[in-house]
């Protein structure tokens, strides 16, 4: 088994814009071993999200690759045939994405649609898929999850959504799992549920991994392995997850780490005023 | 506590309910269910929760734009729940609101001047145009909003800007009483740091009491006094902040503050997960709404709605004090409390084999 | 990232809705507006520029298009060029007004009865609903027919004919808006329900209204031109297109092609440039879209 499951080398990505040619990627490098999640941070716009979707072949026009590599594990994704390479998503390699809303079909209940993904890939039959997506919406966390199978998502709560969603990120066993702020806009004890979730489900198995996209530093301190971040299109720290959190090297990562702290302390007890008891 | 027999609190909710009715059926939402607390002058009580936890509603009936359908409220001893937007009117100089979005709570097509001013003209204030003009430029000097923004309009103004409007249309008419809800939620960590200090400084100077609602733990332990903590409806946990956000006994106090992620690695600790479904707030279970959830939760838990009753903080019953918890079971909550650690793959929490005995 | 950012924001002078400048920049806005000012100019300078007195007969009946008739004569002797100028005054004075009066009546109803929901706003959209149901030439007809063919009516009846649009336009922005943070704290803020649905609603509800107003005017044209057409509004000798249409249509059987070519040309060219004036603006205040 390979030690890298995902390395992204010198990655560049461009478009043609109104005033010419614009680099979107200058030369992205990262690399996600096997058995560990790696964090990517950055402000908004600074292309993490573009960067999942390069690696998934999956750039909207007219943004596409200028330069470098994504290989996954030992195969180079660039140069696979189409079919090759939707055979490896979402069964291989698989996504996770926010506002799990606007990733399912509202019109179709959510097994139904869980099962359909799975059969796709698999190739199993009606019965067996229906098996496998109550396995999973069990295994994450989804209660009285025999009825859920038949429900719309609008009918479903945000945190459940995202599980959904979840599910059909891991539904697959994929070895790879891109997983872009998959806790976006939850509550905070859901958060937690799923964010535990995936610690459990990939954190500790030697044959999985993960590349978690996220702005929320905090979630990268308490689940992450490593830490990158990301500015203007380029990779511009990376370094393990405590050594970062000692004392980040960039400007940017400074930047981002006091603004978590921020975050985390807004006034720590001196904004509060004395008490006419 | 500002419970002095000589003059009432500033604001009193007694048995506070509201309930909206859903169209073509006979069953409602029930968003708040018996909730009662005060306010004292010059306090903040910090109001947290979840979404659903129906605080958002509390601060619209304290501001007269829901009528309770069950309960007071009431304003320096005075009734103002349920008396109708017009004889609210009376009342809104004293009791104003800064509101979320800042960008939505404001007209965009009025100047930011025009909004400032709105209190002042609305509700006749103010003779003349020259002392509101005045009063105008006196509130945004409070806020730290530099005098060149007030004509312009809302949209070019950044979100920590736009907030300070809020802030200062809400001072206008010198109120005693702001309702804030979630004020620093959609602001950068900068903006809301800044927020945050201009409000305790404007108690400090203004004596302005504040029901400060949000999501967001450290923001309230950074400006109330007290916190009242709501779930589905209901205060579970109430008292000092320190107190409550420190070594909260209610299980589900606990399990928010352990999912509260801070930025450092090297302080992570065991995470209070909850398994179990969340009750439809439409056919809320007859006992606690929070037993489904709970890794305590016995049977008597089910039976009946627990009462909040004061506790020391080793969870047993107290003659009387700050901290209250509405939970039968607090003596074995406060047991329950993990210190925070490098949590490991293997090792299992007391609060996760709880868990899972429950089930 | 956290440095505070000295933005050099400098108040605009008036409140724009839209950028004019973009706006004028547009084609269609352009080659529009080029047409809606020409009508409005020819109407106004007609007496000017015409060469010819509209009600006088100059004696040669159904002459070709000459030197001195540059659109020929009509079977009355009328000079086609001179009526055809003539002609807006009606129907812009017609469309004009009543589409004034179609939003002033249309506009106030709908905010409130988006606003508030009682029996009385029911009753007040069952009644919009049903002037809104008749197919809206039949509906001018009749009332024409009941009341009287004369300009006054026809400017009423053009009226009742559009009200139920800004009705129900307005209807729906304020169902919208009153749920929106700013509402409610205007309402905190001491507005009571008429500061609400005339301050706050009404001037955040009004771009929609504005962008139907050009198209409602070239709605307004055809329908006076219909209803002269057919005998039930201008009556000759007036001069308005659909009267000198119908006036001239019976010729073109028998060859005088140009009494009924005209003034159907001017009439076609005068509602596209309004239309097509109605539609840019539609594009540019299009909510979706967002601008300085």
């Amino acid at each position: 088994m390979p030690d890298l499951v995902l390395s992204i080398d010198e990655l560049h990505v461009g478009r043609d814009g109104r005033d010419g040619p614009q680099e979107l990627l200058r030369g992205v490098s990262l690399e996600v071993p096997r058995g560990r999640i790696v964090g990517l941070v950055g402000e908004s716009g600074v292309g993490k999200s573009l960067l999942l979707a390069a690696a998934l072949d999956l750039l909207d026009a007219p943004a596409r690759v200028t330069g470098g590599g994504v290989r996954f594990g030992e195969r180079d994704l660039r140069s696979l045939p189409e079919q090759e390479l939707n055979r490896i998503r979402g069964r291989e390699m698989s996504f996770i994405g926010p506002n799990p809303h606007t990733l399912l079909n509202p019109l179709l209940p959510v097994g139904r649609q869980v099962a359909a993904f799975v059969r796709a890939h698999e190739g199993l039959s009606k019965e067996a898929a229906r098996e496998r997506v109550l396995e999973m919406f069990t295994a994450v966390g989804i209660p009285d999850a025999e009825r859920r199978l038949d429900s719309y998502p609008h009918e479903l709560s945000g945190g459940m959504a995202q599980r959904v969603v979840i599910s059909v990120g891991l539904i697959c066993s994929p070895q790879l799992i891109l997983a872009d702020e998959p806790t976006f806009g939850l509550d905070v004890t859901i958060q937690a549920q799923v964010l535990e979730l995936i610690k459990r489900l990939v954190g500790s198995r030697e044959d999985r991994a993960m590349l978690l996209v996220t702005r929320d530093l905090s979630i990268v301190a308490n689940y992450a392995d490593t830490v990158n971040v990301m500015d203007d299109g380029a990779i511009v720290e990376s370094a393990p997850v405590e050594e970062f959190f000692r004392g980040p090297r960039t400007a940017q990562g400074r930047a981002l780490l006091e603004a978590a702290q921020l975050e985390h302390r807004p006034g720590a007890g001196r904004a509060r005023a004395g008490v006419a008891a | 506590m500002s419970a002095a027999a000589a003059d009432a609190p500033l604001i009193d909710c007694r048995e506070v309910v509201k309930r909206f009715p859903i169209a073509g059926s006979r069953d409602s939402v029930q968003a708040v269910n018996e909730v009662s607390f005060a306010i004292g002058a010059g306090e903040t009580l910090g109001l947290v929760g979840e979404s659903g936890s129906g605080k958002t509603t509390v601060g619209k009936l304290l501001l007269g734009l829901h009528q309770p359908t069950a309960g007071e409220i009431r304003f320096r001893g005075e009734q103002i729940g349920g008396i109708g937007d017009r004889a609210f009117r009376a009342h809104r100089p004293r009791i104003q609101a800064v509101f979320q979005d800042p960008s939505d709570s404001l007209d965009p097509r009025k100047r930011v001047r025009d909004a400032i001013a709105e209190p002042l003209e609305r509700m006749g204030l103010l003779a003349d145009r020259a002392a509101r003009r005045a009063r105008v430029a006196e509130v945004a000097d409070t806020v730290r909003l530099p005098e060149r923004l007030l004509d312009c309009f809302p949209h070019q103004l950044s979100g920590g800007q736009q907030q300070k409007v809020g802030v200062a249309r809400a001072l206008a008419s010198r109120p005693e009483f702001i309702v804030l809800d979630e004020p620093t939620s959609a602001l950068s960590p900068s903006a809301r740091a800044e927020l945050i200090a201009i409000l305790a400084e404007l108690q400090r100077e203004l004596g302005v009491a504040y029901l400060f609602i949000t999501h967001d733990l450290k923001v309230v332990e950074s400006i109330a006094h007290r916190v009242a903590v709501m779930y589905l409806g209901r205060i579970v946990e109430t008292g000092a902040v320190e107190q409550v956000l420190g070594h909260g006994v209610h299980p589900y106090t606990q399990a928010l503050m352990s999912s509260v992620l801070p930025p450092d690695p090297s302080r992570r600790g065991a995470v209070k997960v909850l398994e179990g479904e969340i009750p439809s707030p439409i056919h809320l279970p007859p006992g606690c709404a929070f037993a489904s959830r709970c890794p305590l939760a016995a049977e008597s838990c089910r039976a009946a709605v627990p009462p909040l009753a004061a506790v020391d903080p080793d969870g047993r019953a107290a003659a009387g004090g700050g901290q209250q918890v509405a939970c039968i079971r607090t003596e074995e909550a406060a047991r329950l409390e993990t210190r925070p650690s490098r949590s490991n793959a293997g090792e299992e929490s007391q609060w996760a084999s709880s868990m899972a005995r429950s089930r | 990232m956290s440095a505070a950012t000295q933005q050099t924001v400098t108040p605009p002078a008036r409140r724009m809705p839209i950028s004019f400048a973009w706006l004028r920049g547009q084609r269609q806005m352009q080659l529009g507006l080029a047409i809606v000012v020409g009508v409005i100019v020819l109407a106004l300078a007609a007496p000017l520029i015409a060469p010819w007195d509209p009600e006088h007969a100059t004696g040669e009946v159904l002459a070709p298009p000459s030197g001195s008739h540059l659109f020929g004569t009509d079977v009355s002797g009328f000079d086609i060029f001179s009526r055809t100028l003539y002609a807006p005054r009606v129907d812009i004075l017609i469309a004009f007004t009543s589409t004034l009066l179609a939003m002033a009546a249309g506009i106030p109803l709908g905010i409130l009865a988006g606003f508030r929901s009682g029996k009385v706003t029911e009753a007040m959209s069952r009644g919009f609903d049903i002037v809104q149901a008749f197919p809206f030439f039949i509906l001018a007809l009749v009332l024409l027919g009941i009341f009287g063919p004369s300009v006054r009516n026809l400017i009423l009846v053009v009226a009742i004919v559009n009200a139920p649009i800004y009705f129900r336009l307005m209807k729906s922005q304020a169902q919208t808006l009153k749920g929106r943070m700013f509402v409610e704290a205007a309402r905190v803020a001491g507005c009571r329900d008429r500061d609400l649905m005339f301050r706050h609603i009404l001037p955040n509800a009004l771009t929609p209204a504005l962008a139907q107003m050009s198209v409602t005017i070239a709605w307004s044209i055809i329908l006076t031109a219909g209803v002269s057409f057919v005998g039930a509004g201008v009556r000759a000798p007036t001069p308005e297109w659909g009267v000198m249409i119908a006036t001239g249509a019976p010729q073109m059987q028998t060859g005088q092609w140009w009494a009924a070519l005209f003034p159907g040309l001017a009439l076609a060219v005068a509602v596209m440039g309004y239309a097509l004036v109605g539609n840019a603006i539609a594009n540019v205040t299009d909510p979706r879209k967002r601008h300085a």
